[in-house]
């Protein structure tokens, strides 16, 4: 074993021997309020709990919703890795068993199917499939960019789709371009990647079309190790950075005029389960955190930020769904599965 | 009616029912570095509605009694010892957070050290003598690194003086595989034999599991105090992580942020 594996190792026993006790705590009295400002909202642990022994989650990567109203999870679980409940929790299905990586997941609506696009860690691979788990087309890495030696330095964690089906790909855990590619899969072109400019990425863990100003759309850009978000025009020419300090966040997700992120952990206690999840408005200011620190800005720059309640251990994703209702679904966390943040009005 | 329903509120106000299964996390302690040569201000921040931190200077753990963080402290005397805790808002108080101030003692003109491992390597040859450090951040510039067996330090002070003890500041980080190290065992140059004598040992013994990342300083104490210019310093690097750990067996870390000495 070496370190770098022993690391998430240990972090997982650690996780285990601590996570059911909370939970249960937790359990018992719902009605906890978390965040700040118009983004308030109550914390319900037991949305997504399901009979561990028929329906397994390792680590619950991220969701998203399709047309249908379903909330669908992806877990690194063979046995199902991918989970379908309805908005009340319910579990409606499950499928795919062959994405033991399986990090990204990002669904597009083409020509009225909704498709899902996995990222997957181990297999070095982004994997299309219709929303019942149909596979329609699977990327590996791209030889012809010329930076790669081989499969495995290409480790990719997130998908986005532009609206005529171009796919950019986040390679945050191998060398952190940002690969776009057509439709079917074919490379046109790549950009960030590590290196000390601003245009460079450092653990480029997520991406997302962001298109709140309709008639100027731009692709927005993790830089986990950064505690950042960076700001690129559609073909990758750098445009700014949105500092997030202290906060180690997972991808950017778009709905109506907000940015929602889960953060994996906060900067200064990291390794000790103190992730949040942070809310940005159309300015791309921060204006709220679900169990962590009140936003403030000392002119225009926001001062650190950081977990203030234990109620999450390592939030990986959020997902917003069509009432405004916020899913969390975290990393390492004693196998826990999704919670659920009703907004308080 | 009304009086009814506004008593029952607030015997059972909803908020505080629940929030008392979640605890706080605890406050942040910010400072530069926890080493000084005259004084050193100190902040402590926890940034969350209807609640306090507490503070103690006196090593006895924070309550309620305790006073209430205000204002930056001013910190003047060696190894004084800030301990802090949040109350309030109906959640669990947090977990203590605590950080000792190191004060700069005689002048070191020069440092001599083992190679750190090259992933690790501070921020150059007088990383240990820069007053910067108590960050408990792997990646922090301030930390040297090493996994080999044994670190030799040769340390040069600007003048012969009267010398009781030699401080040392370790991360410990047991999850990342950094250990203290088991022992530091000094000697002393006798100008007057031009020759090294003891001066001082100190023995680390490995105790029960550490969680999270920790700054810990060891001070060895002289035999008899001594007067010299020269120290010439072992340190024994933990060989095999223990058997509760998942890599047992495997070579520890060990990172040294600075040395001090009185």
């Amino acid at each position: 074993m070496n370190r770098k594996s022993f690391l998430l190792q240990s972090s997982i026993i650690a996780a285990g021997i601590t996570g059911f006790p909370s939970l249960l705590a937790a359990a018992k009295k719902p009605d906890i309020i978390f965040g700040h400002n118009q983004k308030r909202y109550r914390l319900d642990t037991q949305w997504g709990k399901l009979d561990f022994n028929r329906y397994p989650v390792k680590d619950c990567h991220e969701m998203v919703q399709d047309k249908l109203g379903r909330i669908i999870l992806l877990t690194n679980e063979t046995k199902n890795n991918i989970i379908i409940y309805d908005k009340k929790g319910k579990l409606v299905t499950t499928w795919g068993s062959e994405y033991p990586g399986a990090h990204g997941l990002t669904l597009f609506n083409e020509n009225g199917q909704d498709c899902l696009f996995i990222a997957d860690n181990n297999r070095h691979q982004v994997i299309k499939t219709t929303i019942d788990g149909k596979v329609l087309l699977t990327i590996d890495y791209p030889k012809e960019a010329g930076i790669y030696n081989n499969a495995s330095e290409f480790v990719p964690t997130e998908t986005c789709i532009a609206p005529n089906g171009d796919i950019c790909i986040a390679d945050g855990y191998g060398k952190d371009y940002i690969i776009h590619f057509n439709y079917k899969g074919e490379y046109i072109q790549h950009w960030g990647g590590r290196g000390s400019e601003p245009k460079h990425l450092k653990n480029a863990h997520g991406i997302c079309y962001d298109d709140r100003d309709k008639n100027n759309p731009l692709l927005i850009v993790t830089s986990r190790e950064e505690n950042a978000f960076k700001r690129y025009t559609l073909d990758g020419q750098y445009i700014d950075t949105i500092a997030l300090p202290g906060a180690w966040v997972c991808r950017p997700v778009i709905k109506g005029d907000y940015l929602y992120a889960a953060v994996l952990q906060s900067q200064h206690r990291q390794g000790q389960e103190s992730g949040f999840v942070t809310i940005l408005d159309k300015d791309n200011k921060v204006i709220s955190n679900l169990a962590g620190s009140t936003p403030t800005y000392q002119g225009q720059v926001l001062t650190d930020m950081y977990q203030t309640v234990k109620a999450f251990k390592y939030p990986h994703d959020v997902c917003i769904d069509d009432e405004e209702n916020v899913y969390v679904a975290q990393w390492n966390a004693g196998h826990v599965y999704p919670y659920k943040l009703i907004p308080v009005l | 009616m009304v009086k009814l329903i506004c008593s029952v509120i607030l015997l059972f106000p909803c908020g505080l029912f629940a929030q008392d299964s979640l605890q706080l996390t605890p406050p942040i302690i910010k400072y530069h570095s926890i080493f000084f040569s005259k004084k050193i201000r100190v902040e402590l921040a926890f940034a969350y509605p209807n609640t306090a931190i507490h503070y103690t200077l006196n090593q006895e753990a924070p309550t309620i009694a305790d006073p209430v963080y205000k204002k930056p402290i001013w910190i003047r005397n060696n190894l004084t010892n800030i301990k802090a805790k949040v109350f309030g808002n109906g959640y669990v108080a947090s977990e203590i957070t605590t950080a000792t101030f190191i004060q700069a003692g005689k002048k070191i003109e020069s440092i001599v050290q083992t190679p750190p491992n090259p992933k690790y390597v501070g921020s150059g040859s007088n990383t240990l003598i820069d007053l910067k450090g108590g960050n408990t951040a792997i990646g922090a510039s301030t930390w040297l690194g090493y996994n080999c067996d044994t670190v030799t330090l040769q340390l040069t002070l600007a003048k012969p003086q009267l010398i009781s003890e030699l401080l040392f500041n370790f991360l410990q980080n047991e999850n990342a595989w950094i250990f203290l190290p088991e022992e530091i065992s000094i000697q002393w140059y006798n100008q007057q034999l031009n020759a090294y004598q003891f001066f001082g040992k100190e023995s680390i013994e490995s105790k029960a599991q550490v969680n999270g990342a920790n700054c810990n300083f060891k001070m060895v104490n002289a035999m008899n105090k001594v007067i010299t210019n020269k120290f010439l310093i072992n340190i024994v690097v933990k060989k095999t992580i223990p058997d509760w750990h998942p890599a047992k067996g495997s070579h520890a870390w060990m990172f040294i942020d600075e040395i001090k000495v009185y």
